[in-house]
């Protein structure tokens, strides 16, 4: 058993040596070449150290309020308009951080939609949250929140019932049973969640820069300054071996922290309670919160401003060719190359994550949970310059670079869904299967897939979307034969066709609502029952 | 799967396929790619009957490409390396030497910073302070107007450690202030809303009413009046004293394409090259070639001129951002 966990292992143990630790570690020798100073535990590097640490927790405590209510009523109870909800909150994932600026400017601005049409006209008081530390915080719950309603939400549609009803036969209310007997059962999904909000929000850039402003400095500020505006890839990589190091730790202590809650294993079945009155309350605070800015960007790709009318001049625009000079290519081969590196990469991930989670489930050995998860540590752009590094010695493509960087990046997490998926997966059955004499692929296939569906689903769709929304390595390695959605609107952007790059990023944003729509209805209508 | 098979080996058909006429690989940021470069192209491919590769990236990201790629230089020519940018690059020995023929074109000989002539001049501009024409009636004209409690919180700066607009306004008030620039910063803090990580996202701000004020280039209201006839921003050069941001260009060490990188030298001091700059790149040609009305009419004529020496540069810059950072970070 154990020798069949460690070949299980193998493919992401090879993977990620071969994309994560060996590019870093070239980096690394590379720039022993170069030569420079190296500075890296000074005054400042711990001020923002500090600070870093301080946001992220604060962010996290926020996304995981904000996501607990969310993955309830996802999870339990039945409503009208719960896969528009669900999609909606992932949008905010794939959203190039430019056009998420203007959305948060044109919604939560001065002269913003909430302040200038609400909250001015009517309460004579202005919110403005941008640019301060609350801002920031607001930010990074808004991208991370969905993690929480995901995986907890997942957690909770798979909750035995049984507790809850031995909790009322001995006269517990609905909600002292879900805080004193529910809760503690969910408990391992809620740290999970909020393990991989924290390392998110730690890790932050575009989230930080864009809604706080670079007053608001995270590590990897202080890593992008080291590789671009000063050169010094010694202070960048000792920074980035820091944060390696710091996540890691985090990442292990984790998992020792789950073995002890312990796993359980039960069979799935289907609750559908009440839509609670308070879940009203809470999607409207959501919709404005979250969805407003979402909406006023994809508002402005139809909007023209200047002469306050409807219009779809700028779609007109982006898809004439006009702007095929500025991306460098065709539009819609950067649509084409987007789908394919985005699917490519999520289909990796499934197999890597399938495969290393249910041999870590089996093994039981921190370790690999430390590497596997620490991955998220690493700053897109350093890896990046990793692999230029790399191709001295071996050619190597675009679609041979991107494709293992957009995977690195969302393996962790697929990781982490897959390994509660595998924890709580009915062993019995599988045993079953094989007293019948089933063997593995009809196990994999018939058994083992089928019912880690719906964490299949979601690594899917944030793999999917953590790929087609990734800039910073994307711009490092662009390569104009290969055109990328982000890359483009970026391009766009900056050469000031703003219009164009609002049209592109809300169809971006259109089109991603629209596939995870489709992709989060299986998980919500499927009815388990075996 | 089978069309995940196809789309994979087409893939690799796409990659392997290579290119067989003479091309000349030139890294460089993708605004000049699709503004001067989509112009001068076809000229230059017809002159020498060659392919010219622009590759584009951050301008920030650049110069670190070309230091990782030193032991197997993919590029021939690099275009577009600002000041800050060229100790690195001369320290590193990345450029070869080569003087172009009409280098006596130059009207400004103290754009020639290198006596080796590695880096050449070939375009230039100046910062300036943005503002919003309705919003700010009386823009401050000069740098200790800016620390005036009438414009708290209206000015967006860009950040000097992702940004190289961010950086050269760094470089400005240390030319103005000298040793005593941390002093003016610290004053300066009430002033500031926010720092951007690009000059992208301050524009965007400005454009939106969010922002008031931005550090951005003179030529901003002059394109304006180009493209849209008018223009609701103004642009004024506090003191007077511009920090001119020249561009400069290269032969990458280990070229393979070395004569035809020579032509492309001498090629980017030609009348041809230098008057497309101004319309293109909104900035200002190095030889004497006329500039369009626009530029007269609406871009401030640059007389007076502060620099920081490159020496200084390469020895202090490290320290400098990182006393700067102390100064604005939370």
């Amino acid at each position: 058993m154990k020798k069949k966990s460690f070949l299980e292992l193998t493919p992401a143990v090879l993977f990620t040596v071969g994309a994560y630790i060996f590019p870093l570690t070239m980096l690394f020798v590379y720039t022993y070449k170069i030569g420079g100073n190296i500075s890296i535990f000074n005054d400042l590097n711990f001020q923002i150290f500090k600070f870093t640490t301080y946001q992220a927790i604060l962010s996290t405590m926020l996304a995981v309020a904000m996501g607990l209510p969310g993955a309830y009523l996802i999870g339990r109870t039945r409503f009208k308009f719960k896969g528009i909800f669900a999609a909606l909150s992932t949008v905010p994932f794939v959203m190039p951080s430019i056009s998420m600026t203007l959305g948060f400017i044109s919604f939560f601005g001065h002269n913003g939609l909430l302040n200038a049409y609400f909250l001015w006209p009517i309460f004579h008081v202005r919110f403005e949250p941008l640019f301060t530390l609350l801002g920031v915080v607001m930010g990074n719950a808004f991208y991370n929140f969905p993690l929480t309603m995901v995986i907890v939400g997942g957690a909770i549609s798979t909750l035995d019932p049984v507790y809850a009803e031995a909790a009322k036969i001995d006269g517990a209310s609905r909600l002292k049973s879900f805080i004193f007997v529910e809760l503690p059962i969910l408990l391992p999904s809620i740290i999970a969640s909020a393990l991989l909000i924290f390392i998110y929000c730690f890790t932050s850039f575009a989230v930080m820069l864009v809604i706080g402003g670079a007053q608001f400095s995270t590590l990897e500020v202080q890593i992008y300054m080291y590789l671009t505006t000063l050169l010094d890839f010694k202070g960048a990589i000792g920074l980035t071996l820091i944060q390696i190091f710091f996540i890691g730790l985090i990442a292990s202590l984790f998992s020792i922290l789950r073995r002890s809650t312990g796993t359980f294993s039960q069979e799935i079945s289907r609750v559908n309670s009440k839509f609670p009155s308070w879940g009203f309350f809470y999607i409207l605070g959501i919709f404005i919160f979250v969805f407003g800015p979402i909406i006023s960007q994809v508002f402005s790709g139809f909007w023209n401003f200047q002469n306050s009318t409807f219009t779809l001049e700028w779609f007109e625009r982006l898809f004439s060719g006009r702007m095929d000079p500025y991306i460098g290519n065709s539009i819609f081969l950067s649509i084409f190359w987007t789908l394919v590196f985005s699917t490519l990469s999520a289909v990796l991930t499934i197999i890597l994550s399938i495969t290393a989670a249910h041999a870590v489930t089996k093994i039981k050995a921190p370790i690999f949970d430390a590497l596997f998860t620490s991955a998220l540590a690493v700053s897109p752009v350093t890896l990046a310059f990793g692999y230029l590094v790399i191709q001295n010695y071996i050619p190597l493509s675009f679609p041979l670079e991107i494709i293992p960087i957009y995977t690195m990046l969302s393996f962790p997490i697929g990781f982490q869904t897959l390994l509660s998926g595998w924890q709580r997966f009915p062993s019995e059955i599988d045993e079953a299967a094989s007293v019948d004499g089933a063997n593995w692929i009809q196990k994999t296939f018939m058994i083992r897939i089928p019912i880690l569906k719906p964490q299949i689903i979601s690594t899917f769709f944030f793999s999917f979307a953590i790929s087609m929304g990734e800039m910073g390595a994307t711009l490092v390695l662009y390569d104009p034969r290969f055109p990328m959605i982000s890359a483009s609107a970026y391009k766009l952007f900056s050469s000031m066709h703003v219009p164009e790059a609002q049209a592109f990023g809300a169809l971006l944003t259109i089109a991603t609502f629209l596939i995870f729509y489709a992709l989060e209805r299986p998980i919500l209508t499927d009815n388990r029952s075996f | 799967m089978k069309k995940i098979f196809l789309l994979f080996s087409l893939m690799a058909l796409i990659i392997t396929v290579g290119f067989s006429i003479d091309t000349l690989t030139i890294y460089t940021y993708s605004s000049f790619i699709s503004g001067i470069g989509n112009e001068i192209k076809p000229i230059f491919e017809k002159m020498y009957d060659c392919k010219i590769n622009f590759v584009s990236m951050e301008s920030g990201n650049i110069v670190a490409r070309l230091i990782l790629e030193k032991d197997n230089p993919k590029a021939d020519v690099v275009i577009g390396l600002s000041q800050s940018q060229i100790p690195k690059v001369l320290n590193q020995d990345l450029l070869l030497p080569y003087k172009p023929t009409d280098i006596a074109s130059v009207v400004n000989k103290s754009f020639l910073i290198d006596p080796e002539y590695r880096v050449i001049p070939f375009d230039y501009g100046a910062l300036a302070i943005d503002y919003n024409l309705k919003t700010v009636p009386n823009p401050p004209k000069t740098f200790e107007a800016l620390l005036n409690p009438e414009y708290a919180h209206t000015l967006v700066i860009e950040d000097p450690r992702t940004s190289t607009t961010g950086l050269d306004f760094l470089l400005w008030t240390i030319g103005i202030y000298g040793n005593d620039w941390q002093n003016y910063w610290k004053k300066l803090v009430p002033t500031i809303k926010t720092v951007t990580s690009g000059w992208d996202s301050a524009f965007q701000m400005l454009e939106s009413g969010e922002a008031k004020m931005m550090v951005s280039f003179a030529t901003d209201e002059a394109y304006n009046y180009y493209y849209y006839n008018g223009s609701d921003v103004g642009v004024v050069i506090p003191n007077g004293k511009a920090y001119v941001m020249v561009e400069y260009a290269g032969i990458v060490r280990g070229t393979r394409h070395l004569e035809l990188a020579k032509d492309f030298m001498n090629f980017m001091l030609s009348k041809d090259f230098q008057s497309a700059i101004p319309l293109n790149q909104w900035m200002y040609p190095v030889t004497n070639v006329p500039l369009p009305k626009v530029f007269i009419d609406h871009a401030p004529s640059i007389t007076e001129t502060v620099t920081v020496p490159l020496d200084q540069i390469s020895k202090s810059l490290s320290s400098w951002i990182s006393q700067w950072t102390e100064i604005i970070v939370k």
